[in-house]
């Protein structure tokens, strides 16, 4: 049985575009095939929702999309660009240009202050007002108060908003996250999101987001339900709330 | 005793995983105590063979030495009484080839009845009697190898000793008694008591040595009883001005030489300790950094900090004592290997031992430095706070280590240098070695914080890739003390050690230009020294001669003690051993400054005094005003010291240890030294000028001062190359410290390259900053080495050795330079799998 896709063909509407990805992950008896033979386009300048059991694959796939796992067959097109076809420091480079990445666990730089932090994409793509949009962007996300702390210094809910100021700082087209809430308590984690959807909703970029949370998911404007390393169902939110 | 069975019944159950993560503490650990227990282990060989052949190597049971007289009929009688006796003779003297060419040779007169104990071997063989016999118009001569390379003589060719002509009859193979009879900066030639005679020598030779050997009608009793036997015949004859020596005592300069050169290559392997101690202290943190999980888990269900902590002393000390064994397995076997591979290049007696004390020794001394790193690390366990079981996050906050753990660390290294001290021979240079290496280790230690301190002040840079590399340089857990404190002491070690060796080499090539003399001339007789001088100054006008009386004199008495009851410091003890030259002057002799007391009037006619050289006097026990007494020609002559001086050796001129009033000497028949410093268009002819003085004064001994400092230097190097490797051990357990350190840092710095890329930087960026930070760890090292090596260099030049220090800058720099590209290499090597991990699986693990 094909796998269900929200849209049908790559058109300019399409900012994210799988074709037939397979991975697998561990050596010998214990590889594991993790995501199988997934076709997925994701629309441009809306959010999608990742979600499903564990082990599903759901955080393999949005590595895939960042072009930080490569597949072991298919391809990965980002607004017609196929970055599997990329080198390392190709996708290197595109990522830094095109995408920003929300972890769960924040991965934030510990030797680096909370503006360093913010500016370092802008640095490595040789933007001479890094520091300058760097604080912008800490002020965006209410920090500018603690520009010069270091991650220790800080709560975990001030760490992922630095993250995501880090994630929006070089306007990327396209921002993931990988459960974004998972480590914030339900006040924090919440406040997180709405900054999170507001500010995607304001640059108008693509938004793919893996979560365990539904009722988080249901403010997306598609939801992905993978199972097993397939892809189960793609339906639209509204669509999912109404047959809920 | 419960507690301590659940401890190590733990400890095995985390060991049963494996040594990852600790081979670098177990090669540090190991490499440290096999120099330590290879290097004793290798030196009570050689003094245990020492003592086994000491018989053979004395040429009998006891020996009694003195200069120029022969034994008298009544010490013959009683000595006769005691066993088989022999006396021999040995002298300086010039053989002649017979195209003129004068070469000095270290002489041995024998008699009928040498060699009492051993065998000489001859090629061609033959009896050594016949081969010394006269035939019509020749005596016979035996010389070793040496002699016939430089003479360039066959067997069957002529030469001149003294007044006597000589024929080589063969090549010494094997002469039993080389060492006790001491060979200098000639070579061997042995001749018969008839030759000897023939010669005249023994009427002109003040260095002529007489030394009866006694082989005793019962030699196995033990050496207490020899000894007892030699004080006896001292007492029978306490004028007899002999030196005696026993079996159990063969060569005390040659014993305390290797006892030195043991202790110096011995503190090398401490250092090398104390420079892997640094990576053992790494291991252990990052094993607590790794456990502190089942250490909070521990703690969570009811273990005291206490217990946390002698877990994680337990399970490290076990490992060092696996490394340690490991180090003293290779340490016992080493003088087996030595003997098989290095054994005939020694020229020594070397007889292979299992030696207990050395593995003893080299296991405490690795276990106290390893108690000494581990300390300080395990204590952290200490505080782990079971909140990491609800926390999670790359690195745990450090708390301030608790004051009795640090105490601990510190009563370990105090136990450490107190070993060390204690089996010392030298204990004032192994404490100012130990002083040395430990003010390095905190200096470096506080170099090490200063650059990551300054690396905070400079982190606020704009520039990428050097924020990057000053943040890991600064971060908690980062290499920069641990590469600073162990490569910086090995480079230090390694500065010192080069500074050291090129001076003295420099000092030997040059000597001191202009003021070393080019050759000495001894044995000049007093009536012949007029004619003597008249030929230099007319051969060589321009020429710089200098000329004093000498005699030759023992020291019998210092103070109120005899002399063999005095223990001297190492640095002394030399001049009790055997006749000294000695001089007499009116004023202060050139190259010496009077530091304590007068020098006497030029008219003095007082009772005895004397000049001593300071260093010496300080080693003797001895002070302005004190009593020492010589014996010269079998009288006991007793001066008072009237002065001290500080004597400059450096010029290699004439000057002597002890310089007694003219009074002192007035009468007694002596020979002048006279030396000569020539010009350097003079140094083309003084070859011909030597051949003539040859065979116009036959007797006269000639040292060329050039080839004797060629020999010093040819046997510096042979040290300098066994010292160069005792401390690349030093340096290659630097280099595995700091391979331990980037590799216990590398969770940290996988992580940030891994979120770097994530964040779009490239592997071009990434090598830019280590780099960078690589580089800046590697000047600061480098340069503190450079700093610190070549301040202790030069303490120990000018102070120690008492010679002129020069900066040896192109060695120098190379070591900053190899310093750099060790640590720029190193780390970049070290760090180059973080360019190549997968992102999602670090992101996925982290």
């Amino acid at each position: 049985m094909p796998n269900p896709t929200l849209l049908t063909g790559v058109d300019d509407r399409t900012a994210i575009a799988l074709k037939s990805i397979r991975l697998s992950l561990g050596s010998g008896p214990t590889r594991v095939e993790v995501l199988k033979d997934i076709t997925l386009d994701f629309r441009r300048g809306k959010a999608t929702a990742i979600v499903g059991p564990s082990g599903c694959g759901k955080s393999t796939l949005l590595m895939t999309l960042a072009g930080l796992e490569r597949p072991d067959a298919g391809s990965v097109e980002i607004e017609g660009r196929a970055i599997t076809a990329m080198g390392e420091d190709e996708i290197a480079e595109f990522r830094g240009r095109k995408i920003g990445i929300v972890f769960q666990s924040f991965h934030l730089m510990p030797t680096m202050t909370a503006l360093e932090n913010v500016a370092v994409p802008l640095e490595l793509a040789g933007r001479s007002d890094a520091f300058a949009r760097a604080k912008a962007e800490l002020a965006a996300v209410g920090l500018a108060e603690r520009a010069s702390h270091y991650p220790l210094q800080l709560s975990g809910g001030e760490q992922q908003r630095v993250a995501l100021a880090r994630a929006l700082v070089g306007d990327p087209s396209i921002l993931l996250a990988d459960e974004p809430t998972g480590n914030l308590d339900e006040n924090t984690g919440a406040s997180i999101i709405d900054l999170l959807l507001g500010q995607r909703a304001r640059r108008g970029c693509t938004l793919v987001m893996v979560t365990h949370d539904l009722s988080l998911a249901a403010r997306c404007d598609d939801i992905v339900r993978l199972h097993s390393g397939t892809v189960e169902s793609v339906v639209a939110a509204r669509e999912a709330a109404a047959a809920s | 005793m419960r507690l301590l069975s659940t401890i190590l019944s733990f400890a095995r159950r985390d060991l049963r995983g494996g040594l990852k993560g600790f081979r670098v503490f177990l090669v540090c650990v190991a490499i440290g105590v096999g120099a330590v227990t290879s290097v004793n282990a290798v030196s009570q060989s050689l003094l245990a063979s020492f003592a086994m052949q000491g018989r053979s190597m004395l040429g009998g049971d006891l020996t009694l030495a003195r200069s120029l007289r022969v034994l008298e009929p009544d010490e013959r009688a009683y000595l006769t009484s005691l066993g088989r006796i022999s006396e021999i003779a040995i002298l300086r003297a010039m053989a002649r080839t017979h195209d003129d060419r004068a070469i000095m040779v270290d002489a041995k007169v024998v008699d009928d009845a040498y060699p009492l104990v051993g065998q000489i071997a001859l090629e061609p063989q033959a009896p050594l009697s016949r081969a010394l016999a006269k035939d019509d118009v020749l005596y016979g001569a035996v010389a070793d190898a040496a002699f016939i390379d430089r003479s360039g003589l066959r067997i069957g060719d002529r030469f001149d000793l003294g007044n006597a002509h000589f024929v080589l009859r063969g090549e010494i193979r094997s002469e039993p008694d080389r060492i006790a009879t001491g060979i200098g900066f000639g070579s061997r030639v042995m001749i018969s008591r008839a030759g000897f005679d023939a010669s005249g020598l023994g009427s002109t030779a003040s260095l002529t040595r007489w030394v009866a050997r006694l082989s005793l009608a019962n030699p196995d009793v033990d050496d207490a009883r020899v000894k007892a036997l030699a004080d006896d015949i001292l007492k029978q004859f306490p004028k007899s001005g002999w030196d005696a020596r026993t079996r159990a005592n063969v060569s005390p300069q040659l014993t305390r030489n290797v006892e030195r050169f043991t202790q110096f290559m011995a503190l090398i392997g401490v250092v090398s300790l104390i420079v892997g101690g640094v990576g053992v202290s790494i291991a252990v943190g990052a094993f607590v950094d790794r456990k502190r999980e089942s250490i909070a888990i521990l703690k969570a269900v009811g273990a005291p900090g206490g217990v946390a902590f002698a877990l994680v002393l337990v399970e490290m000390m076990l490992i060092a004592l696996a490394g340690a064994l490991i180090g003293a397995a290779v340490g016992a076997a080493s003088p087996f290997v030595a003997a098989h591979f290095a054994g005939p290049a020694l020229n020594l007696p070397f007889e292979p031992i299992f030696s207990g004390r050395a593995i003893v020794a080299g296991v405490a001394i690795g276990l106290l430095s390893a108690l000494t790193f581990v300390v300080a690390p395990a204590g952290r366990a200490h505080d782990t706070p079971v909140a990491v079981l609800f926390r999670s996050g790359a690195t745990m906050e450090g708390g301030r280590l608790r004051a009795r753990y640090i105490f601990g660390a510190l009563v370990a290294f105090a136990a450490m240098i107190a070993l060390v001290y204690a089996l010392s021979s030298e204990k004032r240079i192994a404490l100012m070695a130990i002083a040395g290496v430990a003010a390095s280790a905190v200096v470096l230690r506080a170099v090490g914080w200063a650059v990551a301190h300054g690396a905070a002040l400079g982190a606020n840079v704009r520039n990428l890739p050097a924020r990057l590399a000053l943040g890991n340089i600064r971060r908690p857990g980062a290499v920069t003390r641990s590469v600073v404190t162990s490569l910086g002491l090995g480079l230090t070690l390694l500065v010192v050690i080069v500074g050291v060796d090129g001076n003295v080499r420099r000092q030997l090539k040059a000597g001191d230009p202009g003021r070393t003399p080019d050759y000495f001339f001894a044995d000049v007789q007093s009536a012949q020294a007029a004619d003597f001088r008249k030929m230099l100054k007319t051969r060589q006008p321009d020429a710089t001669i200098e000329e004093v009386p000498m005699l030759r004199g023992r020291i019998v008495r210092v103070g109120s003690r005899r002399a063999e009851e005095v223990k001297a410091e190492q640095n002394a003890a030399w001049v009790l051993d055997g006749d000294r030259g000695i001089t007499y002057a009116a004023k202060p002799p050139p190259g010496s400054k009077v530091t304590a007391g007068r020098w006497w009037a030029a008219d003095y006619k007082g009772p005895p005094l004397v000049s001593l050289d300071g260093d010496i006097a300080r080693g003797l026990g001895l002070t302005v005003g004190d009593e020492i007494a010589v014996n010269v020609m079998g009288r006991e002559i007793s001066a008072k010291i009237a002065n001290l001086r500080e004597v400059d050796w450096r010029s290699f001129g004439i000057n002597f240890v002890l310089v007694f009033t003219p009074a002192t000497f007035a009468g007694a028949p002596h020979t002048e030294l006279i030396s000569m410093t020539l010009p350097p268009e003079g140094r083309a002819t003084a070859g011909s000028l030597v051949s003539d003085i040859s065979k116009a004064f036959p007797t006269v001994v000639t040292l060329a001062v050039r080839d004797a400092l060629q020999q010093a230097l040819s046997l510096t190097e042979k040290l300098s190359t066994a010292v160069r490797a005792a401390s690349s051990v030093t340096l290659v357990t630097a280099l595995l410290t700091l391979g331990g350190a980037l590799a216990a840092g590398q969770r940290a710095r996988l992580y940030d390259a891994v979120v770097l890329r994530m964040l779009g930087a490239t592997r071009r960026r990434l090598i830019l900053a280590y780099l960078l930070e690589f580089l800046v760890l590697g000047v600061a090292t480098s340069v503190f080495a450079l700093a610190a090596g070549s301040v202790a260099a030069q303490l120990i030049v000018t102070r120690l050795m008492k010679l002129d220090f020069v900066f040896d800058w192109p060695g120098l720099a190379a070591i900053v330079a190899i310093g750099c590209l060790t640590t720029i290499g190193l780390g970049l090597a070290a760090t180059w799998r973080t360019l190549g991990a997968k992102p999602a699986r670090v992101l996925r693990e982290l």
